[in-house]
């Protein structure tokens, strides 16, 4: 299966991905740089500190004791006062030194910076030969130090940076939804749209870049309702064509039949012709009733259902050839659709027609039309042989006929009555009844 | 009656023909410049008009024709059946119309009604010193007893029936019995109708007004 691909997501990966990348690289060189800084400031302080000694011991600011700083009671002020440390030789003995500070051979170093690993330590040592007093000078600080600046300094930018980040992916994620939206926008509007509807998309708020689609959309409609106007005109125009040859075998046969004397056989023969052709007749009919169905564009307003299916009923029960067959009905008055009233007529009529077809002799059909809150519902139940149910999506399939098939049948009603539910927003529902039958419900939603 | 039939399609129009001609004298063109002239030279009591029609339409001719200040009874046939179809062919001129396929007895009594309100009648039954023609089942009685007539002789009585009171030209009658397709006309066969008449209904059905023509006396 392939995984479905978001422009959002797409879009949002293109910008971030970089971002990200790029915001660690300027964060990292960033990082390289204050550690030189940092490293050069604190070398630099160190040479400071040195000559700072030197000058003080010239002055003879406090006397060189080789004990200094050997107190084991001391203890430091600071927590840095172990890191920080200094020694200072005269004549090549170690005259004084800092506290806390061991495990460095007692001899001086040659002048410059070291890097020394003192009790597991990192030091960073200055060693100043002063030229003036013959003293050399030590100073140094552990590493740590250095690492606790950075490490500060580097949290300093980093909570910045990461929160910035955030925001910028957040921009990033909403912009794309922001400018999807009017997308989002038409294809709601292609999703409401009445199926019949093939005008085309006018939204002069389209981003340019939307456009294309839209154009290509709307080349589409066009195409579309084109095909579907030119298929329904076809069939307009095959079944107004067929009308015509169908009358002249009609009238033809009626003139043969009365002009001529015929045996019982060839009467029976002839009222079989005439009823053939009354049937193709009929078909016709029924196809053109279908298509106009179909682009049937009547404003839809509202339709007392209840006043229309009770003409239905009294018309239909005055048929003589539905005799036998009981039709009773449950209408509630006054439930009123938004419809178009020549299209429910026929979805009406058609369903009856159909149920009564099915029904045996002396069978009953009943008629109810009720509401409640979701809507108003048209049930029909009939006591035939009812449908499968393999059978009973097909059933509004063009042209289908039932296993049980009654002759006189187009296989075009219940298409019919499909179509027009559907241009109602209407469900159709059927299901079986007790112990025999089918029942065939149209609800219209309120 | 003379019908003029106006149909294109080979087959109905052969088939209508026919099946009017059960009741009456018809004559079938086939496009309505044809049937313009048709009319010109024949008096007809109805036409049996198709609306689609090569050339001029069937509702062009007919708006055409009313324009002219013809009012012959129209019948049109039509193979659309919308409301809209119906009332633009009877708003061009038309007094009724049928749906193709029709059936046949419907055309019949649709075309005999017309014929029948165009004279100024309603019911299809005459009736005139104890004769009574009924037009609609072409049957004749006198003095409420059956009377035998052949199709020629019932034609002519009941073109002199509908025009009581008024004398009529043997030519009209012949212009109004005959179609182009009748094979029975001689010089002399009106007079041997109108004598059959005479003996079936009575010798005074029917007055002779020497050089004029027939009437029925009010």
């Amino acid at each position: 299966m392939n995984k479905q691909t978001s422009l959002r997501r797409a879009f949002f990966r293109i910008v971030s991905v970089p971002l990200v990348i790029c915001s660690l690289l300027i964060w990292s060189a960033g990082m390289a740089y204050i550690y030189t800084e940092v490293d050069e400031v604190y070398d630099a302080t160190l040479a400071q500190y040195a000559r700072e000694i030197d000058h003080l011991t010239k002055q003879g600011i406090f006397s060189v004791d080789e004990n200094l700083g050997d107190d084991p009671a001391a203890k430091p002020q600071h927590k840095y006062e172990r890191k920080i440390m200094f020694r200072i030789f005269e004549n090549g003995k170690m005259v004084a030194r800092s506290s806390f500070i061991d495990g460095l051979e007692n001899a001086p170093l040659a002048p410059g910076y070291y890097d020394r690993k003192i009790d597991g330590k990192r030091w960073r040592i200055f060693v100043l030969a002063s030229s003036e007093t013959g003293h050399i000078v030590e100073v140094g600080n552990r590493y740590g130090i250095r690492y606790e600046m950075m490490r500060q300094l580097i949290l300093c930018l980093l909570v910045p940076a990461i929160l910035f980040l955030v925001a910028a992916m957040y921009l990033v994620w909403w912009g794309a939804a922001r400018s999807l939206k009017q997308l989002v926008a038409i294809s709601s509007q292609v999703d409401t749209r009445d199926v019949n509807d093939m005008t085309p998309i006018v939204d002069a708020t389209i981003p340019q870049e939307v456009q294309p689609l839209l154009s290509a959309l709307n080349r589409l409609f066009a195409r579309v309702s084109d095909s579907f106007r030119r298929e329904k005109e076809f069939t307009d125009n095959a079944a107004h064509e067929l009308r015509t040859p169908l009358a002249a075998i009609k009238t033809q046969a009626q003139v043969i039949e009365k002009s001529e004397t015929f045996t019982v056989e060839g009467q029976a023969g002839f009222a079989n012709l005439l009823g053939a052709i009354d049937r193709a007749a009929s078909m016709v009919d029924s196809l053109l009733a279908f298509s106009r169905v179909q682009s049937d564009k009547s404003e839809h307003a509202p339709v007392d259902l209840s006043a229309l299916v009770k003409r239905e009923t009294d018309e239909l029960m005055r048929f003589t050839s539905w005799q036998g067959r009981r039709l009773a009905t449950d209408i509630a008055p006054a439930n009123i659709v938004s419809g178009s009233a020549q299209g429910l007529s026929i979805l009406v009529r058609n369903i009856i027609v159909n149920a009564l077809k099915f029904t045996p002799d002396n069978g009953e059909v009943k008629v109810s039309l009720s509401s409640d809150p979701r809507g108003t519902v048209l049930r029909v139940t009939d006591t035939g042989p009812g449908i499968s149910d393999t059978m009973k999506d097909k059933v509004f399939e063009r042209f289908f006929k039932g296993q049980k098939s009654v002759s006189s049948g187009s296989g075009l009603g219940l298409a019919i009555v499909k179509s027009i539910a559907d241009m109602h927003g209407a469900e159709i529902a059927l299901s079986d009844n007790q112990p025999t039958g089918l029942v065939f419900e149209v609800r219209f939603k309120s | 009656m003379r019908v003029l039939l106006v149909e294109d399609d080979d087959m109905l129009g052969k088939a209508t023909a026919s099946g009017l001609a059960i009741a009456h004298a018809v004559d079938w063109v086939k496009s309505a410049e044809d049937a313009a002239l048709a009319i010109k030279t024949n008096p007809y009591a109805l036409i049996v008009l198709d609306i689609n029609l090569p050339g001029q339409s069937g509702l062009e001719f007919l708006a055409a024709l009313r324009r002219d200040g013809n009012d012959i009874p129209c019948l049109f046939l039509t193979a659309r059946d919308t409301v809209h179809n119906k009332i633009e062919g009877l708003n061009a001129g038309g007094d009724d119309y049928l749906v193709k396929p029709f059936d046949l007895d419907e055309l019949l009594a649709r075309a005999s009604a017309l014929i029948r309100r165009s004279q100024g009648r309603t019911s299809p039954v005459v009736r005139h010193h104890g004769i009574t023609l009924d037009t609609a089942a072409k049957t004749v009685e006198k003095d409420g007893k059956p009377v035998p007539l052949s199709g020629r002789e019932l034609a002519i009585a009941e073109i002199l029936l509908a025009n009581i009171g008024r004398v009529i030209s043997r030519a009209q009658i012949e212009s109004q019995i005959y179609d182009w397709n009748s094979e029975d006309i001689g010089s002399n066969t009106i007079e041997v109708h109108i004598s059959a008449l005479r003996r079936k209904l009575g010798k005074d059905f029917v007055k002779t007004i020497r050089n004029v023509g027939y009437t029925v006396e009010k």
